[in-house]
């Protein structure tokens, strides 16, 4: 109904209607004027129609108070993206993202965020210091991000003293006021390396950060500690400060020179990272596990379901009902009274979505539903359900997960 | 080869009492992996609870005193203890304290100011080889990372170890061997003068709650089921549920080899 235009059929004939030779009326039936107005009654969907055109990324706009209806145009969604260019900054703020997996993190970005909102307290820069192998499409990340300069670590993560030396040489030779990490493992590691290398007043794990003052946990989790003068390197915990949401900032390039690492005698190289590997799931502590397969009450079969958590290489959970009654051990239990999950995906099987459930899945992105019920919380929380038995999908899942298990050859 | 244990005697975060930190007691397990010779190191005063912390496997624990200049010394003061007891090469301390500043500082000021390596968040050692006099030529240990990742790391000569803050061993209680460890004062001699202040201490209040970002990843996986599939056959559900972990990068055959850390 939204784009029927209304028609006017006495408006249309007026339109049409020319004064011919000889006083005759003559009505020009061809191609009939896109719309006509009737004066005596609006139209408002049909305003509306003409009023819409297309934006940018397919959402439609609508310009208000065109001046003559219909006349709205298309606006080009390529117009030049306007940024943000810091020319010469009062005073420079470094963040150090993790860039775990060669790309900029949602934390990452919280940390840019944070050195993005000490920049623009003391009308300054933000430099971010990256591996020099980062790929190009990154770049565009971190303007999004906020930065406005780059600094490049040496490639190769094995030894990290060698890496802290490197941000500390950046930090130094950049002037820069404060320096900002992740409180993430390696974040923490490196935060740590360099304020006791460099003497630098120091701050860990933050938990609220603002120009005034950074509040940070001690005595146990019962203190607080507020220390008003922002410490030169800070970390921070995840979820604390939001990310950079502005226009994007244009990074301006650098004239300074990287530390030449192989000059330098290697003094402390006697740690080297190796390979991570991916731990046992079937030992994994559930609140680490990324990947847990649980069953609720729809489960009857115990024997299927413990067959399929080893095959598809998963940790075992469930509800509580299930843990109650004894299926499962109580340290598989999730949810409020149990284990908050940290893992990438659930399989929920035969599990409602009780609100205390769904408390130990907050943090979980992708999360599948086995359920026999369509309007079950859970199936509302899911990426992917299915509504069926789980009697029966099980040993059917059972059956391909053994198959593929066997060659893996997709 | 003989093994320090750093201990800071913390208070239990929910009563205030003290209590033993659960990350020294690791401490203390991975320590035990290593050698049989341990030997506890507290900067502080004396307390019972160090009795506590013997139970789980010290024979002696040295008690430094810390002088007026506060808590930011510890690292000097172990620094200086070590460097008396030259036949330790290897100091095991916890992720980090809880009582005090807990800023995680200590494993990494002890081994700058003597120039030894430093590795965090340890949970097991894998192997270790000993050289003619005693001292840890190379060795092994594992890394704990998020979502079960174990990353192994090598390191050659004298090292401080932090433990990692959950995941580890916990040695087995014994309540007569904590009554019988030698606890004693001693004097670490000179100091060397401390590392540059921290900074500001800061205003200490007592803690509260503090608001945290929503997730925004999980809020847009919950707005919706995209896909629902009502009374597939079991084949076709089966189907779409290990296609979808294929996505993920997960499944039968990928869990085990890939290692998922996001
Ligand atoms: C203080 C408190 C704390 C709690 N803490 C927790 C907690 O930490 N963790 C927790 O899990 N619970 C907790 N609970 C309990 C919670 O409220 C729910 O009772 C519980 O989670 C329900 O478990 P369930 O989904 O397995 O069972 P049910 O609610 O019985 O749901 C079973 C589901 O399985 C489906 N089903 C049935 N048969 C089949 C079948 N053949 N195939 C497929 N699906 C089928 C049904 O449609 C239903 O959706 C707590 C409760 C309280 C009061």
């Amino acid at each position: 109904m939204t784009g029927r235009i209304r028609r006017a059929p006495f408006a249309e004939r007026a339109a049409r209607r020319q004064t011919g030779r000889g006083g005759r009326v003559r009505f020009v039936m061809g191609t009939t004027p896109a719309v006509v107005l009737d004066s005596r009654r609006r139209d408002p969907r049909a305003e509306r129609a003409r009023q819409t055109v297309p934006g940018a990324a397919g959402r439609r706009r609508i310009i208000w108070g065109s001046a003559r209806p219909g006349q709205a145009t298309v606006v080009s969604g390529v117009s030049a993206p306007r940024t943000i260019r810091v020319e010469d900054p009062a005073m420079l703020v470094l963040a150090v993202p993790d860039f775990e997996e060669m790309r900029l993190s949602r934390f990452d970005r919280q940390i840019l965020g944070a050195a993005r909102l000490v920049a623009d307290g003391g009308k300054g820069a933000v430099g971010v210091l990256c591996p020099a192998d980062l790929p190009e499409d990154q770049r565009v990340a971190l303007s999004q991000a906020g930065a406005d300069r780059l600094f490049f670590l040496p490639a190769g993560r094995s030894d990290p003293a060698q890496q802290a030396r490197a941000v500390l040489h950046w930090f130094r030779a950049s002037g820069a006021a404060h320096i900002l990490l992740p409180e993430s493992p390696d974040g923490a590691d490196r935060a740590r390396r360099v304020a006791v290398a460099g003497g630098c007043g120091f701050m860990g794990g933050i938990q609220a950060f603002s120009l005034r003052a950074v509040i940070a946990p001690c005595h146990a989790m019962r203190r607080e500690r507020v220390v008003q003068a922002l410490p030169q390197v800070m970390t921070l915990e995840e979820d604390r400060v939001a990310a950079y949401a502005g226009l994007p900032h244009e990074i301006v390039q650098t004239d300074w020179q990287p530390e030449d690492v192989a000059e330098k005698p290697v003094i402390n190289g006697r740690v080297r990272l190796g390979e991570a590997i991916a731990g046992d799931p079937a030992s994994l502590p559930l609140a680490e596990a990324p990947f847990v397969v649980a069953a609720g009450n729809g489960v009857s079969d115990f024997t299927t379901f413990a067959e399929l958590v080893r095959a598809l290489g998963a940790t075992p959970g469930a509800s509580r009902v299930v843990c109650d009654a004894g299926y499962m051990p109580r340290q598989a239990q999730v949810g409020a009274s149990g284990t908050v999950l940290d893992a990438a995906c659930y399989l929920a099987m035969g599990i409602s979505g009780a609100p205390q459930h769904l408390q130990g899945i907050g943090r979980v992105e992708n999360i599948i539903a086995v359920n026999t019920d369509l309007h079950a919380a859970m199936v509302a929380r899911a990426s992917l359900a299915i509504i069926a038995d789980a009697q029966e999908v099980m040993p059917a899942l059972l059956r391909l997960a053994q198959q593929e298990g066997e060659n893996p050859c997709v | 080869m003989r093994v320090a244990v750093a201990l800071s005697c913390g208070v239990d975060s929910l009563s205030g009492r003290a209590a033993p930190v659960l990350s020294e007691i690791h401490a203390i397990g991975l320590a035990r992996q290593l050698s049989a010779d341990l030997v506890g190191v507290h900067v502080g005063a004396q307390t019972s609870l160090l009795r506590d912390y013997a139970a789980y496997g010290l024979n002696r624990i040295d008690v430094l005193p810390q002088d007026e200049v506060g808590t930011g010394d510890v690292g000097t003061i172990l620094a200086a203890w070590l460097r008396a007891n030259a036949d330790i090469s290897i100091l095991i301390t916890g992720h980090k304290a809880s009582g005090a500043l807990d800023s995680g500082l200590v494993p990494f000021e002890v081994a700058h100011a003597l120039g030894w390596a430093v590795v965090s968040d340890v949970a097991a050692v894998v192997a270790v080889s000993q050289q003619d006099g005693g001292s840890p030529g190379t060795m092994q240990v594992l890394q704990a990372r998020p979502r079960g990742v174990r990353r192994p790391v090598f390191i050659d000569g004298p090292c401080v170890l932090a433990a990692h803050e959950r995941t580890g061993t916990v040695p087995t209680y014994i309540h007569a061997v904590g009554r019988a460890a030698q606890i004693e004062g001693v004097h670490p001699g000179v100091v060397a003068e401390g590392l540059e202040p921290e900074g500001p201490v800061g205003e200490i209040r007592p803690w509260r709650a503090r608001p945290r970002l929503m997730n925004g990843v999980a809020d847009t996986a919950r707005q919706g089921s995209a896909n629902v599939l009502v009374a597939p056959s079991p084949d076709e559900a089966a189907r779409a549920i290990i296609d979808h972990l294929r996505q993920l990068g997960l499944g039968p055959s990928g869990s085990a080899s890939r290692n998922v850390t996001q």
